[in-house]
């Protein structure tokens, strides 16, 4: 196995995280080491020892030991020549496999089959912009104006009840 | 242009492509090259060009820069540096050169994936019962 960092390595347009002293994070795990679980890691990620489960990581992930599970490489995934990958789903940018390494899975390649890290935080809902109801101009239509019935006032013609003389 | 058709199974007319290496043939096509059809072969095949259907060799398929394959492949070695859709088979060892592009399952005993290559598909690894020649 070559431990050599290629050049393209730092390079990346992935942003991993960076520690405190500006160098990408990088976890190892070492050929006595045993994980059973989940592992996500901001940065690049070594396995040497064995894995039951899920790894995902934004940087590199590089494995010369076992691992069992679906396996998340942001952006390169190496199998060494004595590593060895059972994986469901194997997602990555890159990929790598050296001679001699075992590798059994589905692989999905491509940055469509890698979210890109923007897209791991919960994008914040877009606000709708309200769309105005149109609002419909109603033309004001003059009530009818009822004519209003005329009360017929009878005229009594005035009875002169008497002449006064 | 050449266009081969169909190649009737177990007697690859590969008359003009076909070379032979210490003693082995191998059937060799061309940049402007197309096979349409199922082309089982005794010997190696360098596909180039355009090649479309289902290639089984006994020997080695090896499948160069530029070319566009969409077939069932399946030999012994099969090398990989241009653009493949379909299943592919390797009795032996897989290459992918890092300008493959494959989008496809494969089976294969020992897999070798440069730096640069795309792979979509499913991968099994394992010894093999069955043989080429398609019997």
């Amino acid at each position: 196995m070559s431990t050599r960092r290629p050049a393209s390595r730092l390079a990346t347009r992935t942003p991993a995280a960076s520690g405190s002293n500006g160098e990408r994070n990088s976890v190892v795990l070492g050929p006595n080491d045993r994980l059973v679980g989940q592992l996500f890691i901001e940065g690049d990620l070594r396995v040497s020892g064995t894995v039951d489960g899920e790894l995902e990581a934004t940087g590199d992930i590089e494995i010369t030991g076992r691992v069992n599970g679906a396996v998340t490489a942001y952006n390169r995934l190496v199998v060494g020549s004595g590593g060895s990958l059972i994986g469901s789903d194997v997602r990555v940018a890159r990929l790598t496999v050296e001679d001699g390494a075992t590798l059994t899975g589905k692989i999905s390649m491509g940055s469509a089959a890698v979210p890109s890290p923007k897209a791991v935080e919960p994008e914040p809902a877009k606000p709708q912009a309200a769309k105005p109801e149109p609002v419909k101009l109603q033309a004001a239509k003059p009530e009818p104006v009822k004519p209003q019935p005329v009360k017929q006032q009878t005229v009594k013609p005035i009875q002169q009840k008497g002449k006064r003389r | 242009m050449d266009v081969q058709e169909a190649v009737a199974e177990g007697t690859a007319s590969a008359d003009n492509g076909e070379i032979k290496r210490d003693g082995k043939k191998q059937f060799s096509m061309s940049p402007g090259d197309i096979l349409e059809g199922r082309l089982i072969y005794d010997g190696s095949v360098h596909a180039d060009g355009r090649v479309e259907g289902e290639v089984r060799v006994t020997g080695n398929i090896d499948v160069a820069n530029g070319a566009t394959v969409k077939a069932l492949l399946e030999g012994a070695n099969v090398t990989l540096k241009g653009a493949v859709e379909g299943p592919v088979t390797a009795r032996d060892k897989l290459t992918l050169g890092r300008n493959a592009r494959l989008s496809g399952d494969i089976q294969v005993r020992r897999l070798q994936i440069d730096d640069g290559a795309t792979l979509n598909g499913n991968v099994r690894m394992g010894e093999f019962e069955h043989q080429a020649s398609g019997q």
